[in-house]
């Protein structure tokens, strides 16, 4: 029955991964004040998408053919490998450095598909996308230390349980979480990294690697990105703020805790609807710096942990 | 008498598993120097040089251990200028030729000091614990070990040789040179400094470790700066070693301070990364070797778009690029994931707060040493396979020989299955460090993950094969090039422009300067240079011409004054055998 929930709750998630989508869209709408797509559109988006045929580059190999299939199922494995709503402390899988770099396949096949077409958008993506993620590096290596010093543990799962059982919630927790919220900017190519509405060649990251893929290719992109980002806020949720996380077999508790677990990614999304109305992009080379405040916040939340 | 304790047979395994496809690589590989040079003198010295490893590997004295060195030594720099018609080669292989006597001098230093101390050349009775030597011998051991592997090995400062002798060298020999060869000296180093040295200073393990990590991040940002196919890997051999040699220091660090098992689990990372290394470095170094075959180039602004004439050798390439950018399942993220580990966890266990902020600060910046492998690593595949061909070279490509390809794939398949099933070998190598065979470092989640990762991707391709029955047909068109209806190559992003942000934060470590000229049409040029080449090695040699100057008036050229000058020579020694020894 337990791993029947298991598989459940991924399941969910990667269901309602385009419905989240579909209300970030809603919320920058009603806060530019102006009529939204419905939110369904995703789902719609998606669907359109796999009816169409598909128009490959005469120069590319078989990295664009492989890649959205991969890029995909590297993004729904690793949602198989968080908690969602329900832990009662799975034993097989959980590893964060093994999720980590199961979402650093996307990364690793996205700037090959950017560099196959022979096209500069795509040279340019991923230059840029792999400059980024090699600053962000550290930070990703100092949160998952601070979640160890915290917790003792690399599982996800046993430190879901382990932070939702502490007392009070601490300070360096807090300033932990902060780092991490920037890191989940920088890793899913949201504002102010990256933007994720334009076409121009300034401010493109993450489209302009996958600008010459079409049909199923790109369906199976948007995606993986998608999905990539919900793993990340569902780590985020689930590292730090696991409060109404239930690990009862029964109905009651699941529902509420599945309740609690939509409410919390509502607020996320919100935060990151309103930082993307109101922030301009950054410039490529302030970039660093801002993941440099991230990683400072993280050291901090070491050295209080040490300490 | 030989070693066969667990170490060796580990190394002998790691010769084994790489030299054999590199042989057969070699079959097909060695036909384009047919006409040239001679092959029999190639293969002579290749056999020559496995045997030597194997050689240092099982040799149970320091007295037979430095036979087989030199042995290695003398053998790969005959491999080295064996293209001796370039003179660039012989200006490489010279250099090489230095760097390996300095180590092989060092090393034997080390083996005279030990023998000196406890009286013995054997390495059975050192492993028994000769350990009535005070902390200051040790020391002097250690220091001399360090130096003289760390400069076979590849370890800043000592590194220069590295991305001369490996470019010079026929591929397959650089493949065998970075695949085992700089793992001899781990081997050497591992031996003395955990198996004879007993307890070492926590002061030598972070020093260890600081090397370690600076060579990681020095070797990396070079790495990323270079066009050169082979260079760019040999800058990432150097980074690896600086890599085993941090987490060696780590499992240093936490022997002294007495966290056993932690150490234990430091040192088996580090060679399971060894074994790893040594898999996909050599995968690499061939199909660098099967593109210098294919379009006689192996740089990156000639190269581009190889992946539509030679399909097979370059989706092995795409495999090595893959395990050494630590994707999952492949090996190298399975030694990743091991290392990060490790440093964590010695994180949270060392309580002496300058040890263990060190150890972050370590831990830190391989992190950012692996992003940037990850971007060196998608360079080198992304600008010679993929894309559009940059020159004429790269249009007339051939496809390479079946030996060549069955080499590489023999690789390619080791990578995967050494990642798939790496908790069975690092328990294995656990078993070992931990001193108990039954213990186990890592569950089996890795292996859980590869098959759901399988699963995943079987299931999406039946349905992709199902959903695209429908009958909508793929069109094949030209890249939009930005509204020019010409595409030309140089509209593709060239090997300096991709690293172009990361140079700009990094470039000082990799001398990286830009220049711009303007006549007519703007022309812009990336300059790089190894900055401790530069800045150390020059200042060196000036300084031994110098001192060669003033010496040399002393020569006088007149058989009395240089008969008064070995008779004088021999008062002298006289004097300090009879005083001091």
């Amino acid at each position: 029955m337990k791993y029947v929930i298991y598989i459940i709750q991924s399941l969910m998630l990667l269901l309602l991964t385009p419905l989240f989508m579909g209300i970030i869209k809603n919320l920058k709408a009603s806060i530019r004040g102006y009529e939204a797509c419905p939110v369904l559109q995703p789902y719609y988006n998606i669907a359109k998408l796999f009816e169409k045929g598909r128009v490959l580059s005469k120069s590319s190999s078989i990295i664009t053919l492989i890649a959205p299939t991969l890029c995909l199922c590297a993004c729904v494995t690793a949602a198989f490998m968080v908690p969602v709503f329900f832990n009662d402390g799975n034993p097989f899988v959980g590893n964060l450095f093994i999720i980590i770099f199961l979402l650093g396949i996307v990364k690793f096949f996205i700037t090959l598909t950017g560099l196959d077409s022979a096209s500069a958008f795509g040279g340019m993506g991923s230059s840029r996308e792999l400059f980024i993620s090699m600053i962000a590096e550290p930070v990703m290596f100092l949160t998952v230390a601070f979640l160890y010093m915290e917790t003792k543990s690399l599982n996800i799962f046993a430190i879901n349980t382990a932070v939702a059982g502490m007392a009070g919630f601490d300070v360096a927790n807090c300033i932990a979480a902060m780092g991490f919220a920037v890191l989940l900017v920088a890793e899913n190519a949201r504002m102010p990294v990256d933007n994720p509405e334009t076409h121009l060649e300034l401010t493109m990251i993450h489209e302009a690697m996958i600008l010459d893929t079409s049909g199923r290719d790109l369906a199976l992109m948007e995606l993986s990105s998608w999905i990539k980002l919900m793993v990340f806020v569902t780590i985020f949720i689930n590292c730090f703020f696991p409060m109404g996380m239930t690990g009862a077999v029964a109905f009651v508790p699941v529902i509420l805790s599945f309740i609690a677990y939509i409410l919390k990614v509502l607020v996320i999304l919100a935060v990151i609807s309103l930082v993307e109305c109101s922030m301009a992009k950054f410039r490529l080379f302030r970039v660093p710096e801002l993941l440099s405040a991230a990683f400072s916040l993280s050291l901090v939340a070491i050295v209080i942990n040490f300490f | 008498m030989y070693m066969h304790d667990f170490l060796s047979v580990f190394f002998i395994v790691l010769i084994v598993i790489t030299a054999l496809p590199n042989v057969i690589y070699s079959f097909g590989y060695l036909e384009e120097y047919r006409k040239d040079y001679s092959l029999k003198y190639l293969w002579g010295m290749m056999a020559l040089f496995i045997l030597s490893m194997a050689g240092v590997v099982i040799s149970a004295d320091g007295v037979s251990f430095m036979i087989f060195w030199e042995l290695m030594s003398v053998s790969s720099f005959f491999l080295v200028i064996f293209e001796h018609k370039k003179g660039e080669n012989i200006k490489s292989g010279i250099m090489y030729f230095i760097m390996t006597h300095i180590s092989g001098l060092l090393v034997m230093t080390m083996f005279i000091l030990t023998a000196k101390f406890t009286g013995t050349y054997d390495f059975n009775v050192l492993t028994a614990g000769a350990a009535n030597i005070t902390d200051q011998q040790r020391l002097a051991i250690l220091i001399l070990a360090l130096a003289g592997f760390g400069s076979k090995a590849g370890l800043v400062p000592l590194h220069a040789w590295l991305p001369k002798a490996h470019p010079a060298a026929p591929s397959n020999v650089s493949a065998m040179m970075s695949g085992i060869m700089l793992k001899i000296a781990i081997y050497g180093f591992i031996r003395v400094a955990f198996i004879f040295a007993k307890d070492v200073s926590v002061y030598f393990g972070v020093a260890v470790m600081l090397v370690g990590t600076i060579t990681a991040i020095y070797a990396v940002i070079n790495s990323l700066a270079q066009n050169d196919i082979k260079k760019l890997l040999a800058y990432s051999s150097s980074e690896n070693i600086g890599m085993i040699f941090a987490v060696l220091g780590l499992a240093l660090i936490l022997r002294s301070l007495g966290l056993r098992s932690l150490s234990a689990l430091a040192l088996a990372a580090a060679m399971f990364h060894v074994l790893n290394h040594g898999i996909f470095k050599s995968l690499l170094f061939m199909s660098a070797g099967s593109v210098l075959f294919a379009a006689a180039s192996k740089n990156m602004n000639e190269l581009g778009g190889l992946y539509r004439k030679m399909k097979f050798a370059s989706t092995c390439a795409l495999v090595g690029t893959a395990a050494i950018a630590a994707v999952p399942p492949l090996n190298g993220f399975a030694g990743e994931i091991l290392i990060y580990g490790s440093f964590i966890q010695a994180l949270s266990a060392v309580r002496i707060p300058w040890i263990a902020m060190t150890i972050l600060f370590c831990g830190i910046i391989l992190a950012l040493t692996g992003g940037g492998v990850v971007w060196a690593s998608v360079k080198s595949f992304g600008m010679t396979y993929l894309g559009e061909p940059r020159s004429r070279k790269a249009e007339e490509v051939h496809e390479v020989p079946a030996a060549m390809k069955a080499g590489m794939a023999v690789l390619a398949g080791f990578a995967v299955l050494f990642g798939v099933f790496s908790p069975f070998i690092i328990n294995l190598i656990y078993g070992w460090t931990s001193g108990d065979p039954a213990a186990s470092a890592v569950g089996y989640e890795v292996t859980i993950v590869s098959a759901v990762l399988l699963l995943a991707v079987s299931a999406l391709y039946l349905a992709g094969k199902m959903l695209s029955k429908k009958g909508v047909a793929d069109e094949v068109r030209g890249t939009w090039a930005c509204g020019f209806n010409d595409f030309k190559p140089y509209m593709e992003y060239s090997p300096d422009g991709f690293v172009q942000p990361g140079m700009r934060i990094f470039g000082n470590a990799a001398g990286y300067r830009k220049e711009v000229k303007v006549d007519g049409a703007v022309h812009t040029r990336a300059r790089i240079k190894d900055v401790i080449e530069a800045n150390v090695y020059l200042r060196v040699i000036k300084a031994v011409d110098y001192l060669a100057a003033r010496i040399i008036k002393i020569h006088y050229g007149k058989i009395q004054i240089y008969v008064s000058y070995i008779f004088v020579s021999l008062i002298v020694s006289l004097i300090l055998v009879l005083r001091f020894v």
